[in-house]
Parts: C-alpha cells; structure tokens; sequence
C-alpha cells in the first residue's frame, strides 16, 4: 500500500496568530518527510479543501493529515471516500489554541507533537474493508402483546416483513384478559374496553401478509448474528404436536412483557388470609368476570368470601415493589391502575368507600390530572404510610390494617371489607432463579399466577423439563443464554444515553421487559425497537457499525495462529460478539460487533487490531512524541488518553469555553478506556513519559460507558499494570483514571493540574532517556 | 403518638363541603399550610392535620378539637397551598360545623345547610315579636303621649329584653358547656386541676376583651408601630372596634334601657360611649366588613357564607334602625315616627340576636374566648402532668 502522506496546517480561525505555523510546516517536513506539507488560511474554504483534492487526484496523496479543528468539527467538508483515503484530523485549535497561552514556545511544541501522532497514525492506518453482505432483513417479535403486535406492525408498515412468536394460543398478550384501560387524555373517563381496544390491533397483525404468525410457540434456540439469525421454533400445533421451525432473521424484537410479581410472596401483606385479599391484577380479573356474567358494565362488585357487596375497600400500594426486600424498583403502573380501579369501585358501588395507602403517588405528566381529579371523590380517601400489619378476623369476616407513620401524626387503624395489593412488574425477561415461578416466567398469561393453588400443579409439572435459567431466547452465545441485565433483571441498555440500546446487538427488547412501563408507553417503545431493528440490519449488511461507533467501517481482525486461547476477548466483550471454539479459540462475528475495541485492550498477545487503531498503532503515536530530558517544569510530559465519547468532547468544549489548560499534556484519543491495551503503557513509560492520565466515562451501577463495561475494564486491568509498575520501581500513581461526564468539562483544568502536581511531586520519569 | 382508628363519615365529609368553599378532598399533606400559619405550633400542626381528618371524615377527632378556635383565618395558609385545597377556608367551615355540633337542639345544622331555613327562622321570630308587640302597645299610638308612655322600658325589659337575655344566656351556656364536654372531658390524656380553671380565667377575659391573637395573624418582625402604620392591624381593629361597641351596646340596652329612651341621665357617658363611640364602631365595622367581602381581596373575605351576609346586614341595620330611633329621640322627632321605627327596630334585633347569636355565626363570640382558653387550659395541664 502506498504511503502518500499530505499534511495540511491550517492557519485559520486565530492558528496562524497563535502557533508560528511556517515552523509548525518546517518541523513536519524534516521530521516525517510528507509527500506534500501545507498551510493555508482556511482548509475548510473552497480554496483551501480543493487544495487537497487536487493532491489527492494528482499525487495520489491518501494519506490526509488536517492539522486544523477537532474531529468533531466540519465533518461534513473533510469527507473524502473512506476506503481510499485515510484522513487524520489533528486538532490544533480546541485542544491547542484555546486551552494553550499563544505564541508560547510549550504551546508551539503541544502543536508539533500532535501533529507528529497524528502523521505517526496516518503512516500506519490502512483502509477498511467493510463486511458489505446480502444479508436477510425479517424481524423477529417474541411476544404478540401491546408491544408486539405494534412492533410487527410498525415493522411492516416500514416494509419489512415479519415473524412473530407468541406463547399463548391468542394475541393480545397481559393486558387481553384485563377489564378497561385508562384514558391516557384529559378527562381520563372514557375508560374503553381493553378488549375493543386490542381486537382491532390484532386483526391488523393478523390479516397482515408480510406477518407469519406462530402461536402457542417458543424460540428454541437463536444463532448467528444480525442479517444470519437461526431461528428454531418450537411451536405446540394441533393435538398438541411439537413441530420445529427454522427461519432466518435479521433482527429481532423481544416484547415479551411483564408479569405480576408472585403473590405468595406478599403473604406479610395478608395475601391468603382470605380470598378478600387479592392484588390488583386478580381484582382486574374480577372485574373481567363480574362483567362476563352479564355483559354488562353496571355489576356490583361483591366480596369473593360470602358475596356480599363491598363497602370498603383499600388499596395498599408499592405491594413489593420499592422495596429493597423484594422489588427494589418502582413498577410504574399502579399508581394508576389503581386510581383507574378504584374509580370503577366507585362508580359500580357508589356507598362503598376506598381507601389508597401509598408511599408516593406517582402518576407523571398528564397522569397527574387524573389523579387530582380523583382526589376530589369524596369516597375516596388517601393517606400516605407504611403499611405494617394485615389481619383477618375470621369471625366478622373483616380484614384490619396497622399502617404507621401516617399523616395523621401516628398510627392507624382501619377496618376493611376488600384489600388489593398493588403488585409490582417483573420482566419476563428470562433470566431468574429456578423455581415454582420458572414456567409463569416464561408465560405470558398472568392467570395462571393469580389462580395461585389451582395452577402450582401444572407449573410445577413443566418445571422439570425446564433448565435453570428459563428460556425465552436461548442464545447460542458463548455468553450465555439471554441478555444481560442492568438492573434487576431488566435487560436494558443505558437508559441515559440510549434508552432501546442493548448488550446484543440486533436484540431489542422493548415495552415493560425493558423497563416497568404501561401500555401507553409500549406502543412508543415499540415504535423505537422497530426502528432500531431496521437500523441494524440495514447498517449491517452495508459493513458499517451501529450506535454508537455508527458507520465505522472497520472491524476487529483476529490474527488467530498467534492466539494463545486465554479466553479474555470472548469474556469481556461487552456485547458478547465473540463465540468459542471447543479449545476456546475465539469465533469472531464482526455482524455483532460494536467495535469498541475492547477485545483488542484485552488481548495479551495484541493479535486483535482494526485497520486505523491498533496497538501498533497508538504505540507509534507515541513513540513520536518529543520528550525534552531537561527536568523542568514545562518538560514533565503526561500522556492523557481520552474516550472519543464523552472525554473528548468535553476538552473540546473547553476550548469552546477558553479555559486554560496544562500544556504538559498529550492527549491520544482513544474509542474507548475499555480498548487501551497494556502495551501502550509501557511504551510511554520506557518512551520516558512522566504520568498517564485515563479521562473515561462513569462506570458502576449508573454507568455511562458508551460499551457498557469499557471504562470499568479499564480500571479492573489497572490494577494488574500497578503491580508492574512496582516491580519497575515506578509510582503506582504515575497512572490514574478519572470518571467523567461530557458536562464536567469545567473540572478538567482542575483535575489536569492537580495530576500534573503530583506527578511533579514524584520527579520525572527515571526511565527519561535511556 | 396515639393510634387513630379510623371511622369515616361520609355525611360529614359532605356536611363541612356544603358549609364552605375549601377544597380540602385536594390536599395531599404537604404541611406547607401549617408551616406558614403564624399560630399552628408544633403540637397542633393546623390546619394541615384538620384538612386530613374533614378529608377522611373523622368526626370524632373533628368534633373534639379546637384549633379551629385558634385560627383567625389570616389566609396566609390558603395562599401558600400548592394544591389550592384553601385550609383557611376549612378552618372557616369547620368553625361552622362545630357550632353546630355544640348545638344539640339541631337547628344550627339546619341553619347553615339552608339559607332558607335561615329565613324562616328569622321571619318566625319577627313574627312572635310583632305578636308580642301588638298585645303590648298595638299599633295606634296615641297622640300627644310620649315615647316613654306608649313603649314603657320597663315592659320592653321584661317582655323582651329579659325573657331574650335569660334564653340565651341558658342556651349557650348549655352549648358551651356540650362543647367543654366534647373538647375537654372527652379528652382522657388530660386531666384538668380546678385551680387552672381560675388561675387561666384572667387569659378567657384578656381575650375576650382584645382579641389579641388577631395582632399574631401577621408574624413578620416589623415593630407594632410600623405595622399599624401599615395597615397590617386594620382589620383587627375593626373587629376589635366593633365588637365593644357592640358589647357596649348590649349591656346598656339590656340593662339601663332607659338612658336610651329618655333623653338623659349621665349625659357625658351617654353621649361619648353610646351615641359616638359605639354608633361609629357599629356603623364603621359592618361597612368595612362588607366591603371587603364584596371586594374578595383579602384572604378571609375571599369566601362569604349566607350566614355571613346575613348576620353582618342584620347587624348592619340593627345599628342602622337603632341610631336613627335614637337620633329621633334626640332630636324630638314626633312620636308617631319613633313608635313604629322602635317596632321596625325590634323586628331586626331580636330576630338577629335569637337567631344568631346561639345557632349562627354570633355565638363565635362565646366560642372562640372560650376555645382559647379550653386550649390553655389542655396544654398547661399537660405541661403540668410533664413537669410532675
Ligand atoms: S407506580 Fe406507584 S404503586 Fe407502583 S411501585 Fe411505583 S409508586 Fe409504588
Ligand atoms: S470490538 Fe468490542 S464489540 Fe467488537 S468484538 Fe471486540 S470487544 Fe466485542
Ligand atoms: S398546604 Fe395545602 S396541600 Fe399542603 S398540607 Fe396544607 S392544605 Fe394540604
Ligand atoms: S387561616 Fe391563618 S391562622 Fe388559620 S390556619 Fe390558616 S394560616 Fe393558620
């Protein structure tokens, strides 16, 4: 491959009054001996960007190095073809210019330096090769609830066509069996029928050609990747055949809802005591009932132990849910459903009077206007508190409850005809212990759950052919069977940054298996998940990457004869793109990956490398920096590797802002912590660099990794590189990484200085030029 | 803290609803109100405690509690609501309910559910009085005789005055002594020593006389001075005004009926307190009331109830009738003309002061010196059982 490097310093937006850019051009051209070296007062002016054109045409050059502004800035005017030449942006104004005193001789050398890494990278960057394939583009629905039927809808609206899987013998999926839905508009009354509702949904999906319906049926196994899925599907036909079906998928959605959390577990909040105590979906399922017996909408509700009518009733709310012992998560609906039910309570038995114990009410938005409206309903009455003791008198068939640390200054007490325990939502997302709930795990139909005894025979019957984890996708993936979660359970992505994101790529869940939401919100999640579908697959088979590293071309290549089996890419990718073989060599599937590059920060033999960012790569990069030997102050010299993400912008915005910044600094943008490969810190620390600085994202519990797992990672294998570093008698705290968001950009001066200090305190690097 | 068993009353819910205009159903006990209020206090969190129990209809604790007594509807609770649920105006309306819970007889129930109700029993008094008044005097004055000879004060007292003054003073003490049950003996966590009854009566004449509390309404840290400048006293003042002028009125009309009718006896007295003081303070105070309930600017006139209106224009022209009759006297007007505005004068007032003063709005003027010092005495005597 030709090497035709072009170097371009612009001298436009205030370079030229602050660097001394002839010297900037002179120095390039001695060191690095470009084909072409120039400057000009604007590179992104028509002048100045045909300039390069006509050395890319007439010199071939395809190697561009723009020593201009940040490669966050005129995208849109650098933008040569990609597969024939290599552009490299070096940025000299926000990260040099702005943060740096002008016309200063450390300021002149920050410029040179970038400049040098960036022709250092240029030299080595090769062109990528993207996977462009004719790949299959059907999506896969698993779940033909609200989220599902309006995901194969929207789907097939787009033109795409459809495979969609459901567990039960009807569509419809959780809320089918339900009684009425609230209105999600002012004035909240016309409370439909959720069945009218849903009926016209399902004829949609039904009576859709590019729609394949398989019923009473569940995903067997999933392989491959996005554009080559396997499907199998073990779908239940007529006299209770088992068929198997294979189909070919592109990408899939999986909507398979939630489910009440198990009652029996509420048994501290009176459940069983007596068939009056029942939880809100079971009252739903009364309700159901109550208006099947005489269709008609007027019935009065009657108490399920002597039928008598109810005169009181009270709802407990947050029944599990917020709760560090059970569901530590607000589950979002029946704040409302509650409201909605009581509502009906109220006007079916209008001397009944019902009584709502919560901890919050919480009913966001225009929810809010339903509950105030309730609030005026002279019967009914609501109280914060917390609930602390449910008692049944079997004798007068009254059920009592202790709540303390009410409002009313104390405790009360309060004597009831009906309790409904607000039950919170788990996601049926597959991935929990073994148990008597496996199967309800995996079922979509939550009677089976509220019928309670009648039912814990069949579940517990099918328990024992189910595996330990139950099945809703059975990935073939070497890291593991279904999608990871966040956080209880639920297999969401980030929820700040990229709320239908999720750790396998071309896998969207969707609706309240993502995160605890109502129907309302479903159908819009549903919306996303289907575009995000499309989007995969439409990227994927063109050889570019999905979000966040969206049409990256390159891919990880795998020297594999020089793999040592160790096993840790196909560990830690974040997305689980990597499968393995049975000695554990690693089955790379550039459709599932994300290119974060994490793989190849983990590999200890640095066989994995992408086209333009490789350990050889970076490793040049910094081996071209000048490290002055005199050990004066502006001499120290800190490596800063910065995450493209977040790090990154965030220098440039403190640019933006003129904040001044170190110029001891280097910085050596990286896709992420998570790609930083050990090797690059002993070539800076044996290069004689004085202190290396990771600026990366959030990681823990509330991370903002863009790869999830990436910055975490990173800190994890520093803990291995300070044992080098002790062996080398080298300061531990000569590497220190530091957390941080796009928005802290403020703190970097700060958080830049104080390093610089204590790497001072410590002297220079020993190893300085040898 | 103490347990509350909760037993709704949903016809009281509806009951203090159909008295006032608080929204109370609206409050979700943020305690903003009572964070704000110049007289809550830590151990009575009104008015946010009284907006749970009207919402949830706890008559018991409702019936019992006296805070309503304390509060002087500054409003300051009512502006700074979140929910707009207007407290003050739920201590306004409970102030009606409980009046009509120490009535036993019922009729304060009736009279502040129906403004017609009101009327009639208005117009059934106006009637007795007539009645009464044709069998005493009849209704052809005779000419050349004077006022003192057609309307003879003596019977005026012992067919009016006396038989109105003994009935009330039975009534109400009756009510407040159903109130005294209700509020201080129904209370078993306290146990009143006789002396405190004594030892706090100075608190029940010092209030009953200056109303002091009103002053506590505004609690910014100006001097007194500049918050009189500022006007922050008026309506206290005029309250205050009126209420004396009023009480001075009634007693000298009860009791010495005859200074008002004859021309004079202790003229300097007569004339300074009755003719100027007490007219101007009767005349000035209802018309300063009304306007403000008209006018709906500040908080505590924002909502006027019918029992409002019509004890304020019954007072209003009781003064009205009652100065003019005197002015007549004064002034040697002919006799004719004061005999029938005496009797026009008389089917005002007694209406009024029957009516009002037990079963309506009036009786405030017993039940709040009286809820204030029932509260002193509840809390010194806890303060005492502590300390022991
Ligand atoms: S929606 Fe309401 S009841 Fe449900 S968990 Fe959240 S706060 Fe509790
Ligand atoms: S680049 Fe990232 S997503 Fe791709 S295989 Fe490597 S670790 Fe996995
Ligand atoms: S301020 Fe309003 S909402 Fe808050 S406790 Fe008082 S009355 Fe209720
Ligand atoms: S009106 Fe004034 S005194 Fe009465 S409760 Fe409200 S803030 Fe307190």
């Amino acid at each position: 491959m030709d090497n035709n490097v072009g170097v371009y310093i612009c001298s436009g937006c205030d370079i030229g009054k602050s660097l001394n850019v002839e010297r900037l051009v002179n120095t390039a051209k001695d060191s690095f001996k470009p084909m072409v070296c120039l400057s000009h007062e604007a590179f992104c002016g028509e002048e100045g960007i045909n300039l390069i054109k006509k050395d890319i045409a007439e010199k071939s050059v395809n190697k561009v190095v723009i020593a201009a502004c940040s490669m966050r800035a005129k995208q849109d005017v650098f933008n040569f073809d990609p597969l024939n030449v290599h552009t490299e942006r070096v940025n000299l104004r926000e990260h040099v210019i702005w943060v740096s005193p002008p016309n200063d001789n450390n300021t002149q050398l920050l410029a040179e330096d970038n400049i040098g890494m960036g022709i250092a990278r240029a030299k080595k960057a090769e062109f990528p090769e993207p996977l462009v394939q004719e790949l299959n583009k059907t999506i896969l629905v698993i779940g033909g609830g609200v989220t599902g039927l309006n995901s194969a809808l929207n789907a097939e609206k787009a033109g795409y066509s459809v495979v969609l899987v459901e567990k039960k013998s009807n569509l419809g999926g959780f809320p089918y069996s339900k009684y009425k839905k609230w209105e999600a508009n002012p004035p909240f009354d016309k409370n439909i029928l959720i069945k009218n509702g849903m009926d016209e949904l399902i004829s949609g999906v039904e009576n859709s050609k590019n729609i394949k319906i398989y019923k009473n049926s569940k995903i067997k196994s999933i392989s491959g990747a996005p554009g080559r899925f396997n499907v199998e599907i073990e779908s239940e036909g007529e006299s209770n055949k088992i068929d198997n079906i294979n189909e070919n998928i592109g990408a899939i959605i999986v909507a398979t809802g939630w489910k009440p959390y198990d009652a029996k577990k509420l048994d501290y909040l009176g459940y069983g005591l007596t068939p009056d105590i029942l939880t809100n979906v079971e009252l739903e399922e009364l309700y159901s009932d109550l208006y099947q017996d005489g269709k008609n909408e007027n019935f009065t509700i009657k108490r399920k132990s002597n039928g008598e009518n109810v005169k009181s009733v009270a709802f407990l709310q947050c029944a599990g849910s917020r709760d560090e012992n059970h569901l530590p998560y607000c589950s979002t609906v029946c704040c409302m459903s509650s409201l909605k039910e009581a509502a009906l309570f109220r006007k079916n038995n209008p001397d009944a009077n019902v009584y709502i114990i919560y901890k919050d009410i919480r009913t966001p938005g225009e929810y809010e206007n339903f509950y105030r409206k309730m609030q005026d309903d002279e019967g009914l009455f609501l109280m914060k508190g917390i609930i602390s003791d449910v008692s049944f008198d079997k004798g007068s068939n009254i059920i009592s409850l202790k709540v303390k640390d009410t409002l009313f200054g104390g405790d009360i007490d309060l004597d009831v005809d009906m309790l409904v325990l607000a039950a919170g939502m788990v996601p049926n997302s597959g991935d929990f212990e073994a148990g008597p709930e496996v199967k309800l795990g995996s079922d979509n139909d939550s009677a089976a759950n509220a019928n309670g005894a009648s039912c814990a025979a069949t579940t517990t019957a099918g328990l024992s052919v189910l595996p330990n984890k139950s099945g809703i996708l059975n990935l073939t993936y070497r890291q593991g069977k279904e999608m990871p979660d966040l956080a209880y359970g639920f297999p969401d992505s980030n929820f700040i940054c990229f709320p239908y994101e999720s750790r396998r790529t071309g896998i969207y869940p969707a609706g309240s298996v993502r995160a605890p939401m109502d129907a309302v919100f479903s159908v819009d999640d549903a919306k996303g998940a289907a575009l995000k579908a499309i989007q995969c697959m439409e990227q994927t088979s063109r050889g570019r990457a999905v979000h966040p590293r969206s049409n990256d071309m390159t891919y990880p290549f795998f020297d594999l004869p020089r793999c040592t089996q160790c096993k840790r890419c196909t560990e830690e990718c974040p997305f689980g793109a990597i499968d393995e073989d049975e000695k554990g060599t690693p089955k790379p599937n550039p459709e599932r990956c994300r290119r974060c590059g994490v793989c190849m920060g983990a590999c200890p033999v640095r066989i994995i490398s992408f086209k333009n960012y490789s350990p050889d790569i970076i490793g040049s990069m910094i081996k071209s920096l000048y490290i002055p030997e005199d050990p004066t102050d502006e001499n120290y010299r800190i490596l800063v590797f910065a995450c493209e993400n977040d790090a990154y912008p965030a220098l440039d915005i403190l640019g933006l802002n003129k904040i001044n910044l170190s110029s001891n600094i280097r910085v050596v943008p990286v896709r992420c912590l998570g790609s930083i490969n050990n090797v690059w810190y002993a070539d800076a620390l044996s290069k004689g660099i004085d202190g290396i600085l990771l600026l990366g994202c959030k990681f823990g519990d509330d991370y903002q990794c863009h790869f999830v797992k990436g910055s975490e990672l990173a800190s994890y294998r520093m803990g291995n590189l300070k044992e080098t570093l002790t062996r080398l008698v080298l300061e531990e705290e000569r590497v220190r990484q530091i957390q941080l968001e796009f928005s802290d950009y403020m703190k970097l001066p700060e958080i830049v200085d104080d390093f610089v200090n204590k790497i001072k305190s410590l002297g220079p690097n020993p190893y300085k030029g040898f | 803290m103490g347990t509350t068993t909760i037993k709704t009353d949903n016809d009281l819910i509806k009951y203090v609803k159909n008295v006032g205009e608080s929204n109370f159903k609206k409050c979700f006990q943020c305690g903003t109100c009572s964070a704000v209020c110049p007289l809550s206090t830590e151990d009575r969190p009104f008015p946010r405690k009284e907006m749970i129990w009207a919402g949830w209809g706890l008559k018991e604790q409702l019936a019992s509690d006296l805070d309503p007594w304390l509060c002087y509807y500054c409003g300051e609770c009512s502006k700074n609501c979140p929910r707009k649920a207007e407290p003050g105006e739920l201590m306004m309306s409970l102030r009606r309910f409980l009046i009509s819970a120490y009535d036993w007889t019922g009729i304060s129930k009736l009279l502040y559910k129906s403004k017609y109700a009101e009327y009639i029993a208005l117009l059934i008094v106006a009637v007795v009085v007539f009645i009464e008044w044709a069998v005493l005097f009849g209704f052809s004055p005779a000419s050349g005789a004077s006022l003192n000879q057609l309307v003879s004060p003596e019977k005026i007292d012992y067919f009016f005055d006396w038989p109105m003054t003994a009935f009330l003073g039975v009534v109400l003490t009756s009510f407040i002594y159903n109130m005294y049950r209700k509020t201080v003996l129904s209370d078993k966590s306290v146990k009143i020593p006789l002396k405190l009854y004594f030892t706090e009566g100075w608190s029940l004449i010092f209030n009953f006389f200056t109303q002091y509390r009103y002053a506590k309404c505004d609690d910014g840290k100006e001097p007194f001075y500049k918050k009189l400048t500022d006007g922050k006293y008026n309506f206290w003042l005029t309250h205050l005004f009126l209420m004396i002028s009023y009480v001075a009125l009634f007693v000298g009309i009860v009791f010495f009926l005859d200074w008002f009718q004859k021309e004079n006896s202790f003229p300097l007295l007569h004339i300074v307190l009755f003719d100027y003081f007490a007219s101007i303070g009767l005349m000035f105070g209802t018309v300063y009331f009304v306007i403000k309930r008209l006018t709906k600017k500040i908080e505590r006139s924002k909502f006027s109830h019918h029992t409002d209106w019509m004890f304020i224009i019954l007072l209003f022209l009781t003064g009205f009738t009652g100065i003019i009759l005197r002015a007549a006297i004064v002034y040697k007007l002919p006799v004719p003309w004061m005999f029938y505005l005496y009797l026009i004068h008389l089917l005002i007032l007694f209406p009024m002061l029957v009516i009002e003063v037990p079963f309506s709005k009036w009786s405030h003027l017993a039940y709040r010196p009286m809820g204030i010092y029932f509260a002193n005495l509840k809390e010194k005597a806890k303060n005492l059982s502590k300390q022991v």
